[in-house]
């Protein structure tokens, strides 16, 4: 036993010792060795001060400046190597290439966006302050919130915050236009506590020491400001690690406190009541808010489900009917018609739809024989189709077969011919019968328009898990699970009818 | 024409030496039987003993292995006979009746003149609805048959096979499965089609029936037949041995 674990702790220090000689070793894949390219946009008081001179910028300081002449050091590169370079805004949540090395534009990280660039650990947390008015007893809990006339400003993270997580007794007040308003009712009392981003009401209570209750508290969103990268950018790794030095060095504390005055972990966080194990489960479930605001984007999804159901629906209905009759077809000129059918039941009905489905997908994007959907959506329908003909087929089989030959002989016997025969006389009756197994089968193909997600089709259950990554709660999928529920309930009822139906003829039949 | 009419030697049917096998089962060992236009033949015989197959012969339900069939002139034991068009000359009634259950009893009737014959649909239900008075059951048009007795839906099936206009009708123990006071009704139906004079063989165990209505008797004994000649003979002095045991055993069962 003891020397097991000798062995693997001598394992793991030459491996740590390997990691860290390789990653002092190889200079950081920067865009030119040895050089660093920065991406900023104006105007950002305090995290870029300067002025913009064409695509640079000149005698920049601030927040965010600071921290990239910090990066580079860690990363070896002198800051006369440095260089910034304008990228706007609006450009940097794009995909594709990418003119810095990294961007630090005040940018929050969220899973959507992590989608199409790469995002750095954060090195700012965007955190909500909470300003109280004089005489306003100092919240410790963010129960204590609940109780306080509240205001935010319109179209904030605060207001948000508010409206959704706090939820109040009393409606906040909400000023537009800017913060001024909101920090005078502050001033005035009609506000007791303002919920606005830490950096701006610490620099606002600064700047009129002895008007407000002070700035008691911080509220955690869970949200923080990341450097923009191109997606799966190799220099990622470095600049997470750089910043995560940084941060544990006290270095990124120090610059918040020299940029926006405070340093944040002197603010008290405030905490909720923590969640029982089944108030959780509740909330990751089926929380309401996360329901409603799931809805909308689920049901885009869900769209294509319904369309993939019923065009698939439609040509399972007829080719399994075509199948069914060729497999029943009478007489040795017959045979290889019968073979093929008999062969391409047993292989569809046999392989899982999820390897169809891939199958489909290659064939079209490889373009064979020059057949080539063009579009997923049609790729999904085609698999459903191959897949749920063979199963449909084998119920028309066992309908057809369910009309006694009496019937078949007796439309014969009349001189009505093979094929006259089987569509007056036995497909009506075979139908009939086949009607709850078939619905039944339609169950499955509805839910099993869920498995065309794994080929992109953007479907419902698609959105769903979209959902859920970007707001960290699963309620989407309940959402996906409802949607499907309530397109199955319909169909599964009326099959239960129809099947309850055929038994009370049959018992009438007896008699 | 005269090729023809002597492998028929006049008869309208002529079956000469039919012989059918199922696997290695024969049923049928070489059966010579003839009947002529407006006659009323009746077979009789044991259970097994291959009065279905027979009839289902002459219909082609059943190819034969050897042998001849003609009807009407026509050799249809050949191999190029149009089994569909032949079909529609004789009319098959089973002892299932055999209606179709999807459909209305007018619908029934109208199915193989639409479609087989290519009658306007005006046309067939005319002749459908005239049928069906002619059976006494013109109110039960829209009917389903599941709506109607045994008798009533056997009644129809002889509607359907008549509304092909068939010069020959085979009636296959048609009254078989029906209660003994439903028979009457069926039996008054095909009295009246003999008395029109309509070509019918018909499989029976309905001796009165046979004796009554048929102008000869043959007697079907496993897959032969044993003796045939008109019913005052057959069933008042049979010359052969089997025949009488076989009438005894009938008139035991009570259904003479
Ligand atoms: N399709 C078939 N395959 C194999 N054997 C058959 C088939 N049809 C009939 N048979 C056999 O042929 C023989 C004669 O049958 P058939 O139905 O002609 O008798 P039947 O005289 O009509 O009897 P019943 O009075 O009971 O109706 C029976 O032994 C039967 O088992
Ligand atoms: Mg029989």
């Amino acid at each position: 036993m003891r020397r097991i674990a000798l062995a693997a702790a001598a394992l793991a220090v030459c491996a740590t010792t390997a990691v860290a000689a390789s990653a002092q070793t190889a200079a950081p894949p920067t865009k030119q060795a040895g050089k660093l390219v920065v991406g900023f946009d104006l105007p950002a008081p305090a995290f870029w001060n300067g002025r913009a001179s064409g695509n640079t910028i000149k005698h920049p300081t601030g927040f965010e400046h600071s921290l990239s002449l910090d990066i580079a050091k860690q990363l070896g590169i002198s800051a006369a190597n440095v260089q910034f370079l304008r990228a706007p805004f609006s450009t940097i949540l794009l995909g594709g290439k990418k003119p810095y090395d990294f961007a630090l534009e005040e940018t929050t990280i969220t899973p959507a966006r992590a989608r199409v660039i790469s995002f750095s650990s954060s090195y700012f947390s965007a955190n909500q302050g909470v300003l109280i008015a004089k005489g306003t007893p100092k919240p410790t809990k963010i129960s204590d919130l609940k109780s306080l006339q509240t205001c935010a400003q319109a179209s904030t993270t605060g207001l948000d915050w508010i409206q959704h997580k706090l939820r109040p007794a009393k409606k906040p007040h909400v000023y537009s236009a800017s913060s001024t308003a909101a920090f005078d009712a502050v001033q005035a009392g009609t506000c007791q506590a303002l919920i606005l981003d830490v950096p701006i009401i610490v620099s606002q209570a600064k700047k009129k020491p002895g008007a407000y209750g002070g700035v008691v508290a911080q509220i955690n969103t869970h949200e923080g400001y990341g450097a923009v990268m191109a997606k799966n950018s190799p220099l990622k790794p470095y600049v997470s690690k750089a910043i995560n030095a940084l941060s544990k060095n006290a270095t990124i504390g120090k610059l918040i406190f020299r940029w926006f005055g405070y340093y944040p972990y002197k603010i008290p966080v405030l905490k909720s009541r923590r969640r029982s194990g089944v108030g959780q489960l509740l909330h990751t479930f089926f929380s309401p808010l996360d329901f409603l605001r799931a809805v909308p984007q689920v049901w885009s999804g869900f769209q294509f489900n319904i369309k993939m159901m019923v065009v698939a629906e439609a040509l399972v209905l007829v080719l399994a009917l075509l199948v069914a009759i060729v497999r029943g077809l009478p007489g040795r000129a017959a045979l290889p018609f019968r073979a093929i059918a008999i062969v391409y039941t047993d292989v569809f009905r046999g392989t899982p739809l999820v390897l169809v489905l891939f199958m489909v997908l290659s064939f079209s994007t490889l373009n064979i024989l020059g057949l080539s959907s063009g579009s997923l959506f049609t790729d999904g329908v085609i698999a459903l189709t191959i897949v749920y003909t063979a199963y449909v087929t084998e119920v028309y089989r066992a309908g057809i077969e369910s009309v006694h030959p009496s019937q078949r002989m007796a439309a014969r016997s009349l001189g009505l011919n093979y094929a006259q025969a089987l569509r007056f006389v036995v497909l009506p009756q075979a139908i009939r019968r086949v009607v709850p197994p078939l619905l039944n089968d339609f169950i499955g193909l509805q839910k099993d328009t869920a498995l065309v997600t794994i080929i992109g089709v953007t479907e419902a259950v698609a959105q769903a898990n979209f959902y859920s990554t970007d707001y960290f709660n699963a309620s989407g999928l309940t959402v996906a699970a409802v949607f499907f529920i309530i397109l199955t309930i319909p169909l599964a009822r009326f099959t239960d009818h129809l099947i309850k139906e055929r038994e009370k003829r049959e018992r009438a039949q007896l008699v | 024409m005269n090729t023809v009419s002597a492998e028929a030697n006049g008869h309208f049917v002529s079956l000469q030496s039919v012989t059918k096998r199922f696997d290695d089962l024969e049923v049928l060992h070489g059966i010579d039987l003839d009947v002529d236009l407006h006659q009323v033949v009746c077979i009789i015989g044991a259970s097994g003993s291959g009065k279905s197959t027979l009839l289902r012969c002459v219909n082609l339900l059943e190819r034969v292995d050897a042998g001849t069939i003609v009807v009407d002139g026509q050799k249809i034991t050949g191999t190029k006979v149009d089994v569909n068009t032949l079909r529609q000359k004789i009319g098959i009634v089973f002892q299932s009746y055999n209606l179709f259950p999807h459909m209305t009893v007018l619908q029934n009737v109208t199915l193989a003149p639409i479609r087989a014959r290519k009658l306007s649909k005006t046309e067939a239900r005319a002749r459908a609805r005239e049928l069906l008075v002619l059976i006494g059951l013109e109110e039960k048009a829209d009917e389903y048959p599941d709506r109607l007795s045994g008798g009533q839906q056997q009644r129809v099936a002889i509607a359907r096979a008549l509304a092909m206009n068939p010069t020959l009708m085979l009636l296959d123990e048609i009254t078989s499965a029906l209660d003994p006071q439903l028979i009457g009704e069926v039996l008054d139906l095909v009295r009246s089609l003999a008395d029109e004079g309509m070509t019918m063989i018909v499989a029976t165990h309905e001796m009165g029936f046979a004796r009554e209505v048929a102008d000869k008797v043959c007697f079907l004994d496993a897959g032969v037949i044993r003796e045939e000649g008109p019913p005052a003979q057959i069933f008042s002095s049979p010359r052969e041995e089997r025949t009488r045991q076989f009438l005894e055993r009938v008139l035991e069962a009570g259904r003479m």
